[in-house]
């Protein structure tokens, strides 16, 4: 017992220093002027940190504090919740349409670098990142007939489908998804839903619909095309395929924080996303596709004029999504 | 002639006692300041949910989305779900760690010393990565579905996944949590009870099933409960491994966090429900626990016997099976934090990299979870032992069952959804706490005190009270015959409790991660921020948690063999 009283005392008197410091070290108090800024991340170390060694090469007077969060929608709760003092000044990873739905919570800014990226947001709120394609990923040792291999989404709802269940997150939790859903019912229609439905397995999560294919639990799949790339060059036993009738895309995006307690930072933290070095980095090390015109694409990505990229009407996409999840929802129950 | 008739003879003399309302209690005064820190920290940062689950969408009272979890398919499969596989989970954990308790209480078992510091290490799973474990060895393209069907084993599963997976996974997670509260229980039995019932002509087994296995009731229960609800409320686990099964858990979080469409309303209803399912629950508990067979009346050891030849290798067969399988998770994040990782997979090389860039940033994580988890711990402590004392001992019409299920609240809510409430609190005037460490210790103490106090009251539960009325009728004022009585009895449990708490926050992820900022970054931010992607680094993510379990479980073997040898 003596010696739990000792423990207790040594943690107590480390509480007490550890208080005093907690107590008077506010991370947001922001002393340092513009000297930081605070990043919320929705993407991997694998992801943001050549980058951000670029960052702290080129801007050595501000410090970046990076705050992991495991999606966009845990990001965006957050910085909701703390909308009347907000900690952070950046979001950074997710694709556009999450920061439009977002707008409220997003200072909209012109910044030099928006007009260099292919995407442009007329109303300022997001500021393209990188470029964002889908495949459909086939595991060839639980699917490895090539010739039964899908080319189109319309092979991809054929009755007589014959590569098992196709593993698909469901659309209201998974921003993917839901692209993949707006980009099935403008390529083909309401009926093709219902159809394809049929032949796929309802998950919780895009990661999970990654995981799958990449394991072997189901034989098709949908990827995004960088992790689909960068798992082929690890070993992993899958096959991407552009499908040929379209190909579902999202702008990868950054946005800043309204009411910023770093707000100048924060805007040279986000143009410099845009920026030419840190593209060529974002192409070179992260492998992903630049949202510039004058950087080209990574090595293992087919070069965007190969890809037919299906044109999706953004603001029906938004405006009618209650729509759009509903009748998902009844062809799902309506395919038992 | 058992001692629950013992029981019941003292229960009417208690009752008697019990309408007076004595304000110069102690105990009274000290309810009050519990149930005040519960209602600041629980009740009062997740009065949002109420909020959001009994209001429209117009913004007036409704009691409609109540009814959905009646009528509407999506709400009543996934509670269906829920509650089966907690059943499951509890029921099988307790046939897994009852006996197993049993025996290396009564039996002499070489190496127990060992065995019951493993079993403490058992309770934690390697956060984030646990299940993921189980999928890289029994999933479709698992290590051991791929030997077996070298081999031409048969498998009665093409795959881990899906509900089976989630109770097989569930049920090894928890089985240690079971088996410390009733091996504990075991032990306290006191052994003229049992000695009494031989002496009149019962039978071994007669004894066990009339005498022992009654007295070790609330312990099994309590520990049923604390499985089942750790699995109820889990989502990682159904999220990882569940390929596709509903479970209520994965509801509330994409509700809450769809970066689609998110729909609070929804998910806080679904929340309440969670919160009234485990109240049916720790009702049940308690019904169990207030039958009150009192073990402990003296305070005399269980002896240990022999075992015969046969039966002891078969015993030890047995625990190490079931060790092995607890620990299969620890293994296998051992194993692959040697590994080289690509892109997030697994490449057979082995290599010391990952290590390498655990230790280029800094080793500050390690120090301040050690110190947030444990101040955290040590105010868990006091809130503990305080509430568990009054809802095992006093009669308190309202502060004692509004206190035990408050404390239990946090049990229920996932973690990300417990922080949101966090945020929405203590991010304004009057107290600011966002953005410090001192909210991730409020976090921790809070989320974690279930362990704690659910521990000390199943201690509690097994001491007659007659112990301290006789104490106080020769003149021990109440703070003497606390310490001096009580205080020794349940030291056991406390010491269990408290270090079953700190394991328990010094491996929370799901809050940790909405609240904290920089530099207040824990070991388990650093495992989460490795891992948090298809394609993040998880070889990075698997050194800290091996650091991360070596640093928690060397100062827990040490504490554990000191406090034996001082003990017995």
């Amino acid at each position: 017992m003596r010696y739990a009283t000792t423990l207790g005392a040594g943690l107590l008197a480390l509480a007490l220093t550890g208080c005093s410091g907690v107590l008077t070290n506010n991370a947001t108090a922001g002393q340092n002027g513009d000297n930081t800024v605070t990043v919320y991340s929705v993407s991997g170390p694998e992801v943001t940190d050549p980058i951000l060694n670029e960052f702290k090469a080129k801007h050595p007077e501000i410090k970046v504090n990076k705050i992991g969060l495991p999606g966009t929608g845990e990001a965006f709760a957050r910085v909701r919740a703390e909308k009347d003092r907000p900690l952070g000044d950046v979001i950074w990873g997710g694709s556009s349409e999450l920061y439009t739905a977002n707008a409220d919570l997003i200072t909209p800014v012109e910044l030099p670098n928006d007009a260099a990226t292919v995407a442009k947001d007329p109303n300022h709120i997001w500021h393209a990142t990188d470029l964002l394609f889908q495949a459909i990923a086939v595991n060839t040792d639980k699917f490895p007939d090539a010739a039964k291999h899908p080319k189109t989404f319309e092979d991809l709802a054929k009755p007589d489908f014959s590569g098992g269940d196709i593993a698909f997150a469901t659309p209201k939790s998974s921003g993917t998804s839901y692209s993949l859903l707006t980009t099935m019912v403008t390529l083909h229609d309401w009926d093709y839903v219902n159809r394809f439905v049929r032949n796929a397995r309802m998950l919780d999560g895009s990661t999970a619909m990654f995981n799958m294919v990449k394991d072997g639990e189901v034989g098709t799949s949908f990827i995004n095309e960088d992790l689909g790339a960068k798992w082929l060059a690890a070993g992993v036993k899958i096959k991407l395929i552009y499908p040929e009738d379209g190909v579902s895309s999202q702008t990868g995006s950054a946005g800043i924080i309204k009411g910023a307690a770093h707000e100048a930072a924060a805007k040279t933290f986000v143009d410099f996303l845009m920026s030419k070095e840190a593209q060529q980095i974002m192409v070179d090390q992260v492998q992903r596709r630049s949202s510039r015109n004058d950087v080209s694409a990574p090595k293992g990505l087919p070069p965007v004029e190969q890809l037919k990229r299906a044109d999706i009407d953004e603001k029906w996409a938004s405006e009618q999504k209650d729509e759009i999840l509903a009748k998902f929802d009844d062809a799902v129950k309506s395919a038992g | 002639m058992t001692a629950r008739t013992a029981a019941q003879r003292t229960g009417p003399a208690r009752s008697r006692r019990r309408p007076r309302t004595n304000w110069r209690d102690p105990w009274r005064l000290a309810g009050l300041l519990a149930l005040l820190v519960l209602v600041i920290f629980i009740v009062y940062p997740q009065l949002w949910i109420v909020r959001a689950a009994f209001t429209s969408d117009s913004g007036a009272f409704t009691l409609a989305r109540f009814g959905a979890f009646v009528t509407d398919e999506r709400f009543t499969r996934p509670l269906l779900h829920s509650v089966v596989v907690s059943l499951a989970v509890g029921a099988g954990a307790a046939v897994v760690a009852v006996p197993l308790a049993f025996v290396m209480a009564r039996y002499r078992i070489p190496g127990r010393q060992g065995i019951l510091t493993m079993l403490t290490m058992a309770t934690t799973s390697p956060p984030f990565l646990g299940a993921y474990a189980w999928l890289l060895l029994l999933g479709s393209g698992g290590i051991l579905t791929k030997a077996a069907k070298g081999v031409g084993l048969p498998l009665p599963f093409d795959s881990i996944l899906g509900v089976g997976g989630i109770i097989w996974v569930g049920v090894w997670f928890t089985f240690a949590l079971i088996f410390l509260m009733v091996y504990d229980a075991f032990r306290a039995v006191d052994p003229a009870l049992e000695e009494a019932a031989a002496s009149v002509g019962s039978t071994p087994w007669r004894t066990h099933a009339k005498v022992t296995l009654p007295l070790a009731v609330p312990a099994i229960a309590t520990g049923c409960y604390l499985a089942a609800m750790r699995i109820f409320a889990d989502f990682g686990t159904p999220m990882l491994i569940g390929g596709g099964y509903q479970m209520l858990p994965v509801v509330v979080y994409q509700n809450f966090m769809s970066e689609v469409a998110a729909s609070p309303s929804v998910a806080a209803t679904a929340s309440i429900m969670m919160v009234l399912v485990s109240g049916l629950a720790l009702l049940a508990q308690r019904r169990i626990v207030a039958r009150r067979s009192f073990a402990v009346t003296g305070n005399r050891d269980q002896p240990l016997r022999e075992l015969r030849r046969g039966p002891k290798a078969l015993v030890l067969i047995g625990i190490w099976t079931a060790l092995l399988l607890g620990f299969v998770p620890h293994l296998v994040v051992l194993l692959t934090s040697f590994l080289r990782w690509q892109s997030g997979i697994l490449q057979w090389e082995p290599t010391l990299e990952n290590y390498r860039r655990l230790f280029e940033e800094s080793l500050q994580p390690i120090v301040l979870s050690f110190v947030l988890a444990g101040i955290a711990c040590l105010i868990a402590l006091v809130l503990g032992v305080v509430v568990a004392y009054i809802v095992a001992r006093k009669k308190f019409v309202i502060s004692g069952p509004l206190l035990n299920n408050l404390v239990m609240v946090p049990y229920i809510l996932p973690g990300t959804v417990f922080a949101i409430g966090f945020i929405l609190a203590f991010n304004h005037l009057p107290v600011i706490l966002t953005g410090t460490a001192l909210i991730i210790v409020v976090a921790y103490f809070i989320r974690r005190l279930p362990y704690v106090m659910k521990s000390i009251e199943t201690a509690l539960g097994q001491v007659h009270p007659s112990l301290e009325e006789a104490a106080m009728s020769v003149g021990a004022p109440p703070r003497r015959s606390f310490r001096d009585i009580v205080v020794p009895i349940i030291r056991p449990a406390v010491i269990s409790g408290g270090t079953v708490g700190f394991l328990q926050m010094i491996t929370e992820l799901s809050a940790t991660v909405m609240l904290y900022a920089v530099p207040w970054v824990t070991m388990t931010v650093v495992i989460f921020t490795n891992a948090m992607q298809p394609g993040s680094p998880f070889g990075v993510a698997s050194a800290m948690t091996t650091v991360l379990l070596v640093s928690v479980y060397v100062p827990l073997y040490l504490l554990r063999r000191r406090y034996r040898t001082v003990s017995l």
